[in-house]
């Protein structure tokens, strides 16, 4: 039984994995155009963040849980923002029938 | 008789009142009625109106203000005479403001000057007061304008009463403004708006120079710790008060250099000159002619424009210190003055304009007696010359009010059978003026001229040569007025007697009031006698007696002038026997001289346009490039950059979250970069 060469998975696989995540969130909510998406790809940054807390938690202080527990907050606060987010995305749509980013610019200087 | 004497500082305090009663009646609130009325002079309407407001109210309250002045004047020409060498001065103060030592204090100060102009003032001033009701009674502001006759009183009395020099100045520059007031009344006319203005600024000019000496003088007499030491000895005495005058004069001439004193001196006269219109300061007076005629009987003949005498009074002992410097400057700025006023006189056919060049010739003359220390001479010609002078303005104003405004005397002629009160006042007012038959011109021009042949033989000779010219212009506008035929096309009104009845009073004092104080008549003492019975005795440059053996040479002499002047005007006006064409064309160029007032206005113009135009024109380019350049720049350039910045703000989120991403990222490159150095 041949026995397969697993890379042993660390901290710095978390902290990869997370980075990549975060990345491809920010890359969402800088490039994206439709406003649900742009609420997505900032939960998938929110989850990054996330990952990344209990993974340094659980190698850095490994007894104690405080990076889960902010991480369950985060989560907490995310669903609100997810909640109060769509809201305003639905609001706007009602009223301009339109959820693309670019359509709100009023703010132009 | 006590109690009017001990309560002097009442006077100006009731013209005050009435004027501040009148002012309250003009702000009430009118009833519709008047409103709706207005402009037709409708009688029944103006009954309608507030007790305060009403005509009669404004002209009783006026009136009765100067009545009650009158009465203290007269109270107190009777204090005057019933002096026996005791108390020369009652000087009364009340503390006005303190500033560490320096206390200031309002006061009244009764002395035989005060006694003089007093009764000048509130007797000349009532009279006109009674003749300006006929002549303002259809005039729409006529409440307004007994309200300025008494804010002017006020102003008038306060200046004659005053006890120091810093109190003497506020009540010159309020003297000031109700002359402004006055001349813009009728200020819908633009003639009447310049005029005052002029008036106004020329008078500035004059005042400044009045303040600069009053300072110069204060800050010398104060910090050299003399008025400390004199108050200590008089604690009642005002600073600067005019009974000091005489020892602070003496401590300043031992103590400061001669050209400083002489400085201070031409200074104060500077205030003189405005208000008496000397040269070069006179251009204002002939314009004030645009104001109502019993205004410039009032204030620009007998009142006002004496104040700059009066104040060279005052200030006396200042003057007589200098003797080499202040005097001769007043000398000959009051020759200059009688000359060039006696000609432009001679040129004009406006018939207030003649006079007020008149005026100021006569102005002259007095400044003239001053600067030659013929103090008394000088005061004793304002005396009588306020007399004759506001009953000729006055039968003027009868002679524009019957020709139905008309002032050219080419367009009078004749008015004598129409108008014989004004006619034989205004020919009583005439001879006075000319120094003819003993009248009142007679004994107080002939102590000038009298002062001036012990003085300087060359002064006398120009003076007396202005007399003559005075007699030939003033007949000149007598036989152009009321002689010959009717040349205007006006319907000629009749008198009123509410305006000839106050020339009527004003030709008495103007034939008699000379010979009574000449000191030839009925044993009463001259005129002079009271003036010097006070402090000022020793500074007179010349004692009665000696006036007195030159009088009768030059008194012959001056009549003779006089009449010269007399028989020439008949000759050209009265007879026709000259052509006064003829006469332009041989004397072109005197005449063109005279005609444009010795060009002084068009210099003034030249000055203007030339200099003072020139440095605004500067200031303006100055102001609009380099000014407005730096304020300008400064908004350019922050709005530029605002301009250039604001494209950041594309309001697109995209942007802001890359800009936020990268930023973020930029900097924790750099804290690792930093880090791995450090």
């Amino acid at each position: 039984m041949s026995v397969a060469v697993t890379p042993e998975i660390g901290l710095s696989t978390y902290l990869v994995l997370a980075s990549i995540l975060f990345g491809l969130g920010f890359m969402g909510v800088a490039t994206g155009r439709h406003l649900m998406r742009t609420l997505m790809c900032v939960e998938l940054m929110l989850n990054a963040v996330n990952l990344a807390l209990v993974a340094i938690n659980n190698t850095v202080n490994p007894g104690d849980l405080s990076g889960q527990v902010f991480a369950i907050f985060v989560l907490t606060v995310s669903a609100a923002e997810a909640a109060v987010g769509i809201a305003i995305v639905i609001a706007l749509f009602k009223n301009t029938g339109s959820v693309d980013a670019d359509a709100f610019k009023e703010l132009k200087g | 008789m006590d109690w009017f004497i001990q309560t002097l500082w009442l006077v100006p305090i009731y013209p005050l009142v009435a004027f501040l009663l009148i002012s309250l009646g003009r702000a009430l609130p009118k009833p519709l009625a008047y409103d709706a009325s207005e402009g037709h002079g409708h009688t029944d309407a103006s009954e309608a109106l507030p007790l305060l407001a009403k005509k009669e109210v404004a002209f009783a309250l006026t009136s009765g203000a100067t009545l009650m002045g009158l009465v203290h004047a007269i109270a107190s020409i009777g204090w005057l005479f019933n002096q026996h060498n005791g108390v020369v001065a009652i000087e009364k103060n009340w503390q006005w403001l303190q500033a560490g030592d320096l206390v200031l204090k309002l006061g009244t100060l009764l002395d035989a000057n005060t006694v003089m102009m007093l009764f000048v003032v509130t007797f000349i001033s009532l009279f006109i007061q009674i003749y300006t009701h006929g002549y303002m009674n259809h005039d729409k502001g006529y409440a307004k304008f007994f309200g300025y006759l008494a804010l002017f009183n006020f102003s008038m009395l306060g200046l004659v009463l005053s006890s120091n020099l810093i109190q003497t100045y506020m009540f010159w520059e309020l003297v000031g403004v109700s002359s402004y007031l006055l001349i813009g009344f009728w200020f819908h006319k633009p003639a009447a708006a310049a005029a005052s203005m002029k008036a106004f600024l020329v008078n500035r000019v004059g005042d400044f120079g009045f303040l600069l000496g009053i300072l110069l003088l204060l800050g010398i007499t104060f910090t050299s710790g003399f008025w400390h030491d004199y108050l200590s000895i008089n604690p009642d005495q005002a600073l600067l008060s005019f009974q000091g005058f005489m020892p602070m004069v003496g401590a300043l001439a031992k103590g400061i250099p001669a050209w400083l004193l002489g400085l201070i001196g031409i200074l104060v006269f500077m205030g003189s000159m405005a208000k008496s219109a000397q040269v070069p300061l006179h251009t204002w007076l002939p314009d004030a002619m645009e104001g109502p005629t019993p205004i410039s009987a009032l204030i620009h003949a007998a009142t006002m424009v004496a104040a700059g005498v009066y104040l060279i009074a005052r200030v006396f002992p200042l003057v007589a210190a200098s003797t080499d410097i202040t005097m001769p400057f007043i000398t000959i700025i009051g020759v200059i003055t009688a000359i060039v006023g006696a000609t432009i006189a001679v040129t004009q056919t406006d018939i207030k304009k003649a006079l007020a060049y008149s005026t100021m010739s006569q102005l002259g003359f007095m400044v003239t007696a001053m600067g030659l220390g013929a103090y008394t001479a000088g005061l004793f010609h304002l005396f009588t010359h306020a007399f004759f002078k506001a009953m000729l303005f006055l039968g003027s104003g009868s002679v524009i009010h019957a020709c139905e405004g008309e002032q050219d005397m080419r367009k009078m002629g004749g008015l004598l059978k129409k108008l014989p009160v004004t006619g034989i006042t205004y020919l009583i007012g005439t001879v006075a003026i000319s120094g003819l038959f003993w009248t009142s011109g007679f004994w107080s021009k002939d102590e000038i001229l009298a002062a001036a042949a012990h003085q300087h033989p060359v002064i006398y000779i120009l003076l007396s040569a202005t007399a003559g010219l005075t007699s030939f212009y003033m007949f000149r506008t007598f036989f152009m007025t009321f002689m010959g035929t009717y040349r205007g096309e006006a319907h000629v009104h009749k008198e009123d007697p509410v305006m000839t009845a106050p020339l009527a009073v004003l030709a008495v004092p103007s034939l008699l009031i000379g010979v009574l104080l000449s000191g030839f008549a009925f044993g009463l003492p001259a005129f002079g006698h009271y003036i010097t019975h006070g402090l000022m005795s020793e500074l007179s440059h010349h004692p009665h007696s000696l006036l007195d053996a030159m009088f009768n040479k030059v008194g012959n002499a001056s009549q003779m002038v006089g009449l010269t002047g007399l028989v020439l005007a008949f000759a050209v006006y009265g007879m026709k026997l000259i052509n006064t064409d003829t006469v332009k064309r041989v004397l072109a160029w005197p005449y063109e001289l005279f005609r444009n007032k010795w060009f002084f206005d068009d210099v003034y113009q030249g000055l203007v346009e030339g200099g003072f135009m020139l440095i605004a024109q500067m200031s303006s380019t100055f102001d609009k490039v380099v000014i407005d350049g730096v304020v300008n720049g400064v908004g350019c350039i922050t709005s530029g950059t605002g301009g250039l910045i604001r494209r950041l703000q594309t309001g697109r989120i995209q942007t802001y979250v890359t800009v936020l991403g990268l930023s973020v990222l930029a900097l924790v490159v750099t804290y690792q970069v930093l880090m791995v150095k450090g």
